[in-house]
């Protein structure tokens, strides 16, 4: 009868209306024996190939700690909702998880509009903004105590990999091509701070949508605009097929993109088409066939494949760390949990190194991104190899 | 059954004849305004949306429903009046004044499209809806300097005569304010000349002709009213999203508006309010039967849209005339019983329908 109490300062004037709730001695979301972290997803709309291989890794994580019997005695539930990648549906979902699951953390949400979106929400009721799945800058910007971000923003992927590019070969002019979306736009941010920070000349800036497969006139005017790089914010088909017309119009100046483009439908499209593109990406994919029988890498794979049926995707691994760190943070804040105590122990995460060997994370009270590196990678007989393991951004 | 007996002109023209009617109305009207004292805030909000997709179905109705004009292309209606709505909010117009402008440029903007697309028929109307949706959506993306392109735009809080209403229950009230105002001006047009002559569009545009409607002002009519209509949905969702972006008016936006009105049942008022009800509660059933489900199932990604695909498929084959058609089925065997026959249901009048002499 919350909403009894709150229509009454409407008939009755004169008297004042506080709210009545009280501050109970858990936070939402915490009882005595389970702690409910909550996350939105698209698992079955344009980009499910990210959502759905991320909340696996997520749900792996956390099964992983109720299954050694949880965390200062308390199991973790998971609950992820559907989105589609629409923004109704996430409205709907979050609203779900505030107010119906009551969760205690949103961890791994996806979507750049999304997430701005439904942050001040979650904010209101003290619910923290946990390793959304974007790279976009507003995930840690401005500084918020309750915003983490896991990746280092596609700003400055753009930014870390041009500079390191500029510095070893002797680059003056610069082309970008980006798709026409909240992500290409970023890396048009990124793109043009890095052109002024690094005294550049940009000499053409293309957008293209998603839907678009040819891009022969697209390379013919990079070409003839005497472009010495160019940088891509494309997704991953279109990668493959700018980097295929670029090498088949006998184009062949360095081409860089970011950690979208690194995944292994990239480095192994047909023909070798997209051999010697360069990436800097803030996590790293190890080569899960190589490793050695019996080794911790190689269990997680047998195990992440027998669970979901299918191979994990680099999106797997990114769900696994970062709802790793969470647990760390759980563990850290022990048993009398509140929201500060964890923001608290996230905070106090040092050089953390991922179990798959990724570049190290550190977090403090006013640098809430965590990679302290990118790193480069180029294409090599079908495969990512490692340029460069830590460059900086 | 009831026998109606007129005994005065205006019972020709009243919203609701039988007292079956009345009571029923007063009902849904009494539960939802009473809805913020017993509902959480959860079930409010969504309460709130689900009226504003009918809102924006009902707008869609009057244009498919009644006028016969298919359109592809009504999510770009719905962003046109929210980002309006937003914008202007933004650069310092009142809520009330601010809400009106934009539906009325939304109007508008269906008018201009109402007049090219007044000597479409069929196919050539679906694509060229389709491409207005797909025009529209660009726009929203490339006029960074309005739209704020597609790293989107804030919507400003709520705020009537200078009274922020950011309690669930407050913009629930808003929404339903409009809902009602809408339900009964469209129940309205549809009594007056200019509605009854989208019927008579729709039936036979020939026969329209021939009865002296102005077959392409009566279309020019209905884009506008309907666009207007959704451009208002459009400006209320603004406040649900609080943040816009432009795929949220794509395709995608565009189907399941049509989907809604569809299963609903088209040509009614009525069925604008149940597609939305199906369309927005359904997710919401199929969230919690996921968590009663067994993990191995009920983790299964995609599992919603294909529940939801395989509802709407079923409702389509076993009952084309849409939710409305089975509501009135089932009405009329109680109304009727021992009575009832199912060929009742079989249209005895049809119209001729010559593709050559439109």
């Amino acid at each position: 009868m919350r909403k009894l109490i709150l229509l009454l300062p409407l008939f009755s004037f004169g008297c004042g209306g506080e709210s009545v709730e009280t501050a109970g001695d858990a936070p939402r979301g915490v009882t005595d024996d389970t702690i409910v972290i909550g996350s939105h997803n698209d698992l079955s709309g344009v980009l499910a190939i990210w959502g759905v291989p991320s909340s696996n890794g997520q749900r792996m994580r956390f099964d992983d700690v109720n299954s050694a019997g949880g965390i200062h005695g308390r199991t973790i539930e998971f609950i992820v909702e559907d989105t589609q990648y629409q923004m109704p549906m996430a409205v709907k979902a979050t609203n779900k998880l505030l107010n119906v699951d009551d969760i205690f953390l949103m961890v791994g949400a996806m979507g750049t509009p999304m997430n701005i979106a439904l942050m001040p929400k979650m904010f209101e009721v003290d619910v923290p903004s946990l390793f959304p799945l974007t790279g976009a800058v507003q995930m840690y910007e401005p500084l918020h105590p309750m915003k983490f971000s896991y990746f280092v923003s596609y700003r400055d992927q753009v930014r870390g990999g041009m500079r390191y590019m500029v510095e070893k070969q002797n680059i003056n002019k610069v082309c970008l091509q980006a798709i026409a979306n909240d992500y290409g736009e970023e890396n048009l941010h990124g793109y043009e701070q890095a052109v002024e920070e690094l005294g550049l000349e940009s000499v053409y800036v293309g957008r293209h949508k998603n839907t678009e497969t040819d891009f022969v006139g697209t390379i013919t005017a990079i070409k003839n605009s005497g472009c010495e790089m160019l940088v891509l914010g494309p997704l991953v088909k279109d990668t493959i097929l700018i980097y295929a017309a670029a090498r088949d119009a006998g184009w062949n100046a360095p081409i860089i993109s970011n950690m979208v483009s690194y995944v292994a439908e990239v480095a192994s499209a047909a023909n070798g088409s997209t051999e010697g593109l360069y990436t800097a990406s803030s996590f790293y994919v190890p080569d899960f066939k190589a490793a050695e029988p019996g080794s911790w890498l190689a269990n997680w794979y047998e195990e992440y494949v027998s669970r979901f049926g299918e191979e994990p995707a680099p999106q797997s691994i990114v769900g696994y760390t970062s709802a790793d760190l969470v647990v760390r943070a759980l563990e850290a804040a022990g048993r009398d949990l509140t929201v500060e105590k964890v923001l608290a122990a996230l905070e106090s995460i040092d050089y953390y190194e991922d179990p798959f060997g990724g570049p190290s994370m550190s977090f403090s009270a006013t640098k809430h991104q965590g990679g302290d590196y990118l790193r480069f990678y180029q294409v090599r007989d079908g495969k990512w190899e490692i340029v460069e393991s830590t460059i900086p951004y | 059954m009831q026998f109606l007996f007129k005994t005065a002109y205006n019972d020709d023209i009243r919203f609701l004849a039988k007292t079956g009617e009345k009571v029923r109305v007063s009902i849904v009207v009494i539960f939802l305004l009473a809805a913020p004292l017993f509902l959480q805030d959860y079930y409010l909000a969504e309460l709130g949306l689900l009226l504003v997709y009918a809102i924006a179905g009902i707008g869609l109705m009057l244009l498919t429903g009644h006028t016969g004009q298919v359109s592809f292309g009504h999510a770009g209606f719905l962003g046109i009046g929210a980002y309006a709505h937003s914008v202007l909010l933004t650069v310092g117009f009142p809520f009330l004044l601010s809400i009106l402008t934009s539906t009325a440029i939304a109007g508008l903007v269906g008018m201009a499209l109402g007049r090219s697309a007044s000597k479409m028929h069929g196919f050539y109307l679906a694509i060229a809806t389709l491409a207005f949706g797909i025009l529209i959506e660009t726009l929203f993306g490339e006029w960074s300097s309005v739209t704020g392109g597609h790293m989107g735009y804030a919507v400003p809080a709520l705020q009537v005569f200078g009274v922020p209403l950011t309690e669930v229950w407050q913009q629930y009230y808003v929404d339903l304010l409009f809902a009602l105002f809408v339900v009964v001006g469209a129940a309205n047009l549809f009594r007056s000349p200019t509605g009854r002559s989208f019927v008579a569009v729709r039936d036979s545009e020939l026969s329209a002709r021939c009865l002296g409607v102005n077959v392409e002002w009566v279309k020019i009519q209905s884009f506008g009213i309907s666009a207007a209509i959704t451009g208002l949905a459009g400006a209320l969702l603004a406040h649900h999203l609080t943040y816009l972006a432009p795929d949220v008016f794509g395709v995608l936006e565009s189907l399941k508006l049509l989907l809604m009105i569809v299963v609903g049942g088209l040509g009614t008022i009525l069925g604008a309010i149940l597609g939305a009800i199906v369309i927005s509660l359904l997710p919401v059933g199929l969230s919690f039967l996921k968590g009663a489900l067994p993990p191995a199932i009920g983790q299964t990604a995609g599992l919603e849209p294909l529940l939801f695909g395989m509802i709407i498929v079923l409702v389509i084959v076993f009952e084309p005339a849409g939710l409305y058609g089975r509501w009135m089925k089932i009405r009329f065997f109680f109304e009727t019983f021992p009575y009832y026959r199912k060929s009742s249901f079989v249209r005895q009048k049809s119209y001729l329908k010559t593709e050559r002499m439109r």
